[in-house]
């Protein structure tokens, strides 16, 4: 197995066989990143195919300077971004009720027992604006301030996006364990 | 990552490492996507270098070409008209200056300066081929003479060699006769011996070696025999190849009329026109059997009509027929806003090229009906990048005949015309997609779908305005309208016609 040097190597001069080992090295990860995004699976894989194209395509501009693997989660989570873009703006205009959020969070949540196939379902049944923020706050690490700037919204807009799907998740983690327990 | 929500924690913990293997499906379209790039990638690189390649070919024939000169001063000075100037408007070559100048030739002139031809020590092929106007002019200057001292050259045409003992007479006899300064009322006399004794000193045979110039040597020294009169033969000889000098010289006048104007074209000879353009063009979309608000929201946030072309045409015309072909490369595509969820973009630059047969009267002859007869082969290309399952490269491709009828009046240097007409459009290939009419679909197109029309109709204006900078250049600037009378689709619930408005700004060669 050829280290990610040499991969990059083989990508810069178009080698055909280089990018398809890129691609079997790093695909399961990303798609798994592309769930997160997506409602459908046909979305998720349609998102995969244009960032590894841009991956291709843009590769020249990795730098070496942090992890390479970073760099194509950066990716995958921009064009995922890109693709909803024109619907993230309608569903941050929409208000939010603030006491029901506020209410909700205080909630409890004790060990890790749900599978990732239900944690995805879980974060799939939030709207989309819910589910980017929270994605690219609790999963992928951003402040609010840097998702404020790769949405182009407010840090305010951010934070209450947040809160509100951090309290709709709760309350199906809830609901999901009481079918688990009392089926 | 660990914060200090219990939900982030779940879900950051769950999900931070999860993989999920995706169908084959993704590899094969990104290899797709990866090889139509690079393809486009070449194709527009090898257009712009045949572009840039064409066009500077153009510019140097243009640059270089000169105006079309009197051939045969071989006769003319072999055959000069006793007592009587001969006036030429030829164009001649000034070694000294570089200027192209016209000038009347004297035959006492001509005469005079081959005879410092003959002067020369050497004499060969070349200088005796080359006894023309120019040779004369150039045989006065320094450079000239430095000319003569270059080696001699011993290939020889068979051509030339019936020409050697009959201009050497002429030289050898001028050289006799004639004064340094010519003058123009000085009767020539006329040759009626040879001179083969003359040209044929002792030094030159010495100089010439039998075995390098076999082919020569016997006809300067003594194998021609003589000709009397030795003008009579060569202008036998030289007829098929001077046609416009001996017609010339047949009239009773015994002037050369000028050459004719660059724009006046022999019917009988393929001319070559070569056009670069600008295409700005903005097109419109209607639809029928939608709302009024989803016709609204569909041409609002479908396409943004603007765009432009560029590109280029070679025409090739003989008579009244013209061969036309052309690239065309969509600089600024129609960007497509879609607003639709399920798309992500389409990339519209494309590639379009086409062929194009045009059967019209001379457009450079003044006041002309034009009916014209285009057959012409369009490929329009696009890739559409959905959400969905489609992702493909949209390509229509159509056969285009349209009939038009126009007028051209050229008025002096201005040209203005104007044409209309229709066309039919025959739909050769389709393989594309199609919002639905709900708008959260795209349906499939394929050549035999049954939502294409095979036939489509259409109708133009257009109004064309040339200026001739020079009688190799014109720049032009052609507005038009076309409409399609008929939309594209049937059996979808609507429908989409497009109109559209351009202007084509560019300048034409003639080659």
């Amino acid at each position: 197995m050829l280290g990610d040097a040499e991969l990059i190597e083989g990508c810069l001069s178009q080698d055909k066989k280089a990018q398809r080992m890129l691609y079997n090295k790093y695909a399961s990860t990303m798609f798994g990143i592309c769930l997160r995004y997506c409602k459908r699976r046909a979305e998720a894989e349609d998102i995969l195919q244009e960032a590894f194209v841009r991956i291709f395509t843009h590769i020249k501009t990795y730098r070496s300077e942090g992890s390479f693997e970073g760099w194509l989660k950066r990716i995958v989570v921009n064009t995922a971004l890109n693709y909803y873009k024109s619907q993230l703006k309608r569903c941050f205009d929409e208000p939010i009720d603030e006491n029901r959020d506020m209410q909700i969070a205080t909630e409890s949540i004790h060990g890790s027992d749900i599978s990732a196939e239900e944690l995805i379902k879980l974060i799939n049944s939030l709207a989309d604006g819910y589910r980017v923020v929270f994605n690219l706050y609790a999963v992928e690490g951003y402040s609010h301030k840097e998702i404020a700037t790769m949405l182009n919204i407010s840090e305010n807009t951010s934070k209450s996006q947040l809160s509100r799907a951090r309290a709709i998740l709760q309350e199906k983690v809830n609901a999901y364990r009481k079918i688990m327990i009392h089926p | 990552m660990t914060t200090h929500n219990p939900i982030d924690d779940l879900f950051s913990k769950g999900l931070g490492t999860y993989s999920e293997q995706p169908s084959e499906a993704v590899w094969t379209g990104v290899e797709k996507k990866l090889r139509a790039r690079r393809m486009w990638f070449r194709g527009f690189y090898l257009t712009g270098a045949l572009l840039v390649l064409i066009g500077l070919v153009t510019l140097s024939i243009w640059l270089y070409q000169e105006p079309a000169t009197p051939i045969a001063m071989n006769t003319t000075t072999l055959k000069p008209t006793p007592g009587q100037k001969d006036v030429l408007n030829e164009t001649a070559l000034n070694p000294d200056n570089n200027h192209v100048v016209t000038h009347t030739t004297e035959p006492s002139s001509f005469l005079n300066t081959e005879k410092k031809k003959e002067e020369s020590p050497k004499l060969n092929g070349e200088n005796v081929t080359e006894n023309n106007g120019n040779k004369g002019t150039q045989a006065t200057s320094p450079k000239a003479s430095a000319e003569k001292n270059k080696p001699a050259i011993t290939a020889q045409n068979p051509i030339v060699q019936q020409l050697t003992p009959v201009n050497e007479k002429i030289n050898a006899k001028s050289s006799a006769e004639a004064a340094p300064v010519a003058d123009p009322h000085k009767t020539v006399e006329p040759l009626t011996e040879s001179v083969t004794e003359e040209i044929t000193p002792a030094p030159l045979s010495s100089q010439k070696k039998p075995d390098e110039n076999s082919a020569v040597a016997p006809e300067i020294n003594n194998e021609v025999a003589p000709v009397t009169p030795p003008v009579a033969e060569e202008m036998t000889t030289e007829a098929p190849h001077d046609s416009v000098a001996t017609a010339a010289l047949k009239d009773n006048s015994g002037v050369i009329p000028p050459p004719p104007p660059a724009t006046n074209y022999s019917p009988y000879k393929p001319r070559f026109e070569v056009l670069f353009y600008a295409l700005p063009s903005y097109v419109f979309r209607s639809y029928t059997g939608l709302t009024d608000t989803e016709n609204k929201f569909r041409r609002e946030n479908e396409i943004n009509p603007l765009f432009v072309n560029y590109g280029m045409e070679f025409r090739c015309t003989l008579k009244n027929f013209t061969i036309q072909t052309g690239v065309i490369q969509r600089q600024a595509g129609e960007k497509y806003a879609y607003d639709y969820s399920f798309i992500q973009h389409i990339d519209t630059t494309a590639g379009h090229y086409n062929v194009v047969i045009t059967s019209h009267p001379d457009t450079a002859n003044p006041g002309n009906t034009i009916i014209t007869f285009d057959s012409s082969w369009v490929s329009v290309s696009d890739t559409t990048t959905a959400a969905m399952k489609l992702n493909h490269l949209n390509v229509y491709k159509y056969m285009e005949i349209p009939f038009n009828l126009g007028y051209v009046l050229n008025l002096e240097q201005h040209q203005i015309g104007v044409s209309g007409g229709v066309s039919l459009g025959l739909l050769s290939y389709a393989s594309s997609g199609l919002l639905n009419s709900s708008a959260n679909e795209i349906m499939p197109i394929a050549t035999g779908s049954p939502m294409l029309k095979k036939v489509i109709y259409a109708y133009n204006v257009s109004l064309y305005y040339g200026f001739h900078v020079n009688a190799q250049t014109t720049l032009f600037m052609q507005a038009a309208y076309n409409q399609n009378l008929s939309g594209i689709l049937k059996n979808t619930g609507f429908d989409v016609k497009y109109r559209s408005a351009d202007a084509k700004i560019g300048v034409m060669f003639k080659l």
